[in-house]
C-alpha cells in the first residue's frame, strides 16, 4: 500500500474565502504561512470581508467591565460560547487609564475598535489584533483665562464616506471665580479627532445642548451616528445625534412612552443596526422592560418583557434575542424572552458596577502599535488575586 | 467510477472502486467524476474533489489512502459536497433549462457556506507548518523573514 501525504488543494479565491471566516488570532499566525497571504490579510478587501462575515454571523465577543474603587476599571474577556456558560477567558487591566475616570471607555465598539479615555488621554484599541494607538492631545485653542478644562461624553464612530474613524468630545472650560469661591459657568467647546489626519479640530455644536444622564447607558453608536441623551437647559430631554460623515449634530425626540425618565430610565442600544431605547423602572424588586426602536424616522415599540424578579437593569442583547441582565445581587444573568428562562452566569457579585461591551473581531488597522504592558495587561488572574499579590509585594 | 469513504478508527480513508455501490455506512458517498467539471462555477468542492481524484490517479488507485490529518467530520463534509455538486451537475445535464428550479442553487449556496465553515473550523487551530502541509502552500519566506513575522505576531502562537 502506498503512503499518501494528506493534502487539500483549493483555488486561491476559495481559500481566501474560507480564511476570511477565521478568528483574527489564527490569521495573525497564518501570516507566517507565505508572503502573499501576509499581504492579502492587510488589504481593505479582505479586512472588510472578514468583518462582514463576523457581522453576518452575529459572531461577536463580550467584555464585562467592572469598576472598583482603588483600581479603577478592568475587563473580563468572556468566552462567546453559550455552551461554555460565558467563562472568563482573560482579565484585562488598563494601568495607564484606570487611575482616573469612572468610565474609561466609550460603551460601544465600532468595527471591532474600542475607544478608551481618562481625564486627559484618549486611545484607540483593537482588542483582536492587539493594536493600541494613543491619540495626540488636542491643540484646540481654549478661551483666555481658563482655569481648568474637562473632557466628557466622548463619542466614537466610523465615517464610511471617507473611510475614517472619528472621536467627538465635549469640552468644558472652567474659569476661577475667586470672589464667589465657586467655579463660574463653563464655556463649552466640541472637538473632533480624525484618525486619518491624526489631529483635532473644533466643530460647531447646537448652542446650549449638552449630553446628560448616566454616561454609561445613555450614549450609543449605531451605524454611522453617535447618539446621546441630551437636554437644553431645564427643558425636556431628547436625543442628540452626531453624523460621523457630515460632522453635524441634530436632535431627535425621545419615544413617547408616557413615563418620566426619573422613574423609568432609558438605555440606548443598537438593535440590528437601528437605534433602540430600552426602558425599565428604576425601583422595585420586579422589573419589566420595553424596547423602542427608531425606524424610518419614528419610534415604535418592538418588544415588551413582562416583569422579571430580582433584576436590576438591562446590559444588552445576546445573539438570538436573549437579554443580559444584572441581577439585584450583582450577578450576570441571561434571560430568554421566548421561554422566560433566567440563567445565572457565574457569580460576579460584590462588584461595584458591571457593564457589558460587545465587539465584533476585526483586522481593521488603527495606525498604532502592538499593545504594551503599560497600556493593557492581560492576565488569567482575577483582579482580587492581583491585589493580593501586590499586598505581598510580588508585583 | 466510485469512491468509498469509511472510518477505520484512525480517520477516513479513500478508495476507488468500480461497480455497484453498497451504502453500508452513513457517510458513504457515491461520486461519478465524469460529471464533475474542473474550474467553472464549482468552487472549492470541485478543487477538493480534484485533489482526491489526483490522489487516486497518482498511483493510489484501488488502495486505501490514509488521510491522517483530516478529521472524519471534515472529510464527510467534503464527500457530501462532492455528491451535492455531482447531483447538481447531473440535473443540469438532464434538464438544462428550467427557470422555476432555483431551489437547488439556493440549497447549494447554503451547502457551500456550511462546507466552508467546516473547513474553516479545521484550519483554525493549525500552526503555519501544518497549514502549509495540508494545503500544499509553498513557503516563500527566508528563515530570517519568517522569524521576523513570527516575532511580530508572537502572541498569536501562545
Amino acid at each position: 500500500m502506498q503512503r499518501w501525504r494528506s493534502r487539500i488543494e483549493l483555488p486561491e479565491p476559495v481559500l481566501m474565502d474560507i480564511l476570511s471566516k477565521l478568528p483574527v488570532k489564527s490569521l495573525k499566525r497564518f501570516r507566517c504561512v507565505c508572503k502573499s497571504w501576509s499581504s492579502s490579510f492587510q488589504t481593505s478587501y479582505f479586512i472588510t470581508k472578514h468583518h462582514q462575515n463576523n457581522l453576518a454571523n452575529n459572531n461577536f465577543n463580550l467584555f464585562i467591565k467592572f469598576l472598583r474603587n482603588t483600581y479603577g476599571s478592568y475587563f473580563l474577556d468572556l468566552s462567546s460560547e453559550k455552551v461554555e456558560n460565558f467563562l472568563v477567558v482573560e482579565n484585562i487591566h488598563f494601568p495607564s487609564l484606570s487611575n482616573s475616570g469612572y468610565f474609561p471607555i466609550v460603551p460601544c465598539s465600532c468595527n471591532g475598535i474600542l475607544c478608551l479615555y481618562n481625564a486627559v488621554n484618549v486611545a484607540l484599541w483593537n482588542p483582536s489584533t492587539r493594536e493600541f494607538k494613543t491619540i495626540p492631545p488636542s491643540t484646540i485653542k481654549r478661551p483666555a483665562d481658563v482655569h481648568s478644562t474637562e473632557f466628557d461624553c466622548l463619542g466614537f464612530g466610523f465615517d464610511s464616506i471617507t473611510d475614517d474613524y472619528k472621536v467627538v468630545r465635549f469640552v468644558s472650560n472652567y474659569f476661577e471665580d475667586m470672589d464667589a469661591e465657586i467655579f463660574s459657568k463653563p464655556v463649552c467647546q466640541v472637538e473632533l479627532y480624525s484618525l486619518k489626519s491624526d489631529s483635532w479640530t473644533e466643530i460647531p455644536s447646537i448652542p446650549g445642548v449638552l449630553p446628560c444622564g448616566i454616561p454609561w447607558s445613555r450614549h450609543y453608536y449605531v451605524n454611522g451616528f453617535y447618539y446621546w441623551q441630551a437636554a437644553k437647559g431645564n427643558s425636556e430631554c431628547f436625543i442628540l445625534s452626531f453624523d460621523m460623515a457630515n460632522e453635524k449634530f441634530s436632535t431627535l425626540p425621545l419615544p413617547n412612552v408616557g413615563r418620566s425618565l426619573a422613574q423609568y430610565p432609558m438605555q440606548l442600544l443598537d438593535f440590528n443596526g437601528w437605534l433602540g431605547a430600552m426602558y425599565y423602572p428604576w425601583e422595585g424588586a420586579e422589573k419589566s422592560f420595553e424596547l423602542w426602536v427608531m425606524m424610518n424616522g419614528s419610534w415604535s415599540r418592538k418588544l415588551t418583557i413582562e416583569p422579571i424578579p430580582q433584576v436590576e437593569r438591562p446590559l444588552g442583547f445576546w445573539k438570538n434575542g436573549e437579554l443580559f441582565l444584572l441581577s439585584l445581587s450583582g450577578e450576570l444573568v441571561l434571560f430568554d424572552p421566548a421561554n422566560r428562562q433566567l440563567k445565572k452566569l457565574g457569580n460576579h457579585a460584590n462588584r461595584n458596577l458591571l457593564f457589558l461591551i460587545k465587539y465584533f473581531e476585526s483586522l481593521v488597522p488603527i495606525g498604532g502599535s502592538l499593545e504594551q504592558d503599560e497600556q493593557i495587561i492581560r492576565s488569567p488572574m482575577e483582579l482580587t488575586d492581583v491585589e493580593d499579590e501586590e499586598k505581598r509585594g510580588n508585583i | 467510477m466510485l469512491i468509498f469513504l469509511f472510518d477505520r478508527g484512525q480517520g477516513f480513508r479513500v478508495r476507488k472502486i468500480d461497480g455497484v455501490v453498497d451504502f453500508e455506512e452513513d457517510y458513504v458517498a457515491e461520486l461519478r467524476w465524469r460529471h464533475i467539471r474542473g474550474g467553472g462555477s464549482g468552487g472549492g468542492g470541485v478543487a477538493l474533489w480534484q485533489t482526491i481524484k489526483h490522489m487516486i490517479e497518482d498511483g493510489c488507485a484501488d488502495t486505501e489512502i490514509p488521510l491522517p490529518n483530516v478529521n472524519s467530520q471534515t472529510l464527510s463534509k467534503v464527500l457530501e459536497y462532492c455528491k451535492k455538486h455531482v447531483e447538481a451537475a447531473a440535473d443540469k445535464e438532464t434538464e438544462p433549462e428550467d427557470d422555476k428550479e432555483t431551489e437547488p442553487e439556493d440549497d447549494m449556496k447554503a451547502w457551500d457556506t456550511d462546507f466552508m465553515k467546516t473547513v474553516a473550523d479545521m484550519m483554525k487551530g493549525k500552526s503555519p507548518e501544518e497549514f502549509r502541509k495540508t494545503f500544499n502552500i509553498k513557503n516563500d519566506y527566508t528563515p530570517e523573514e519568517e522569524a521576523e513575522v513570527k516575532k511580530e505576531n508572537q502572541w498569536a502562537f501562545e
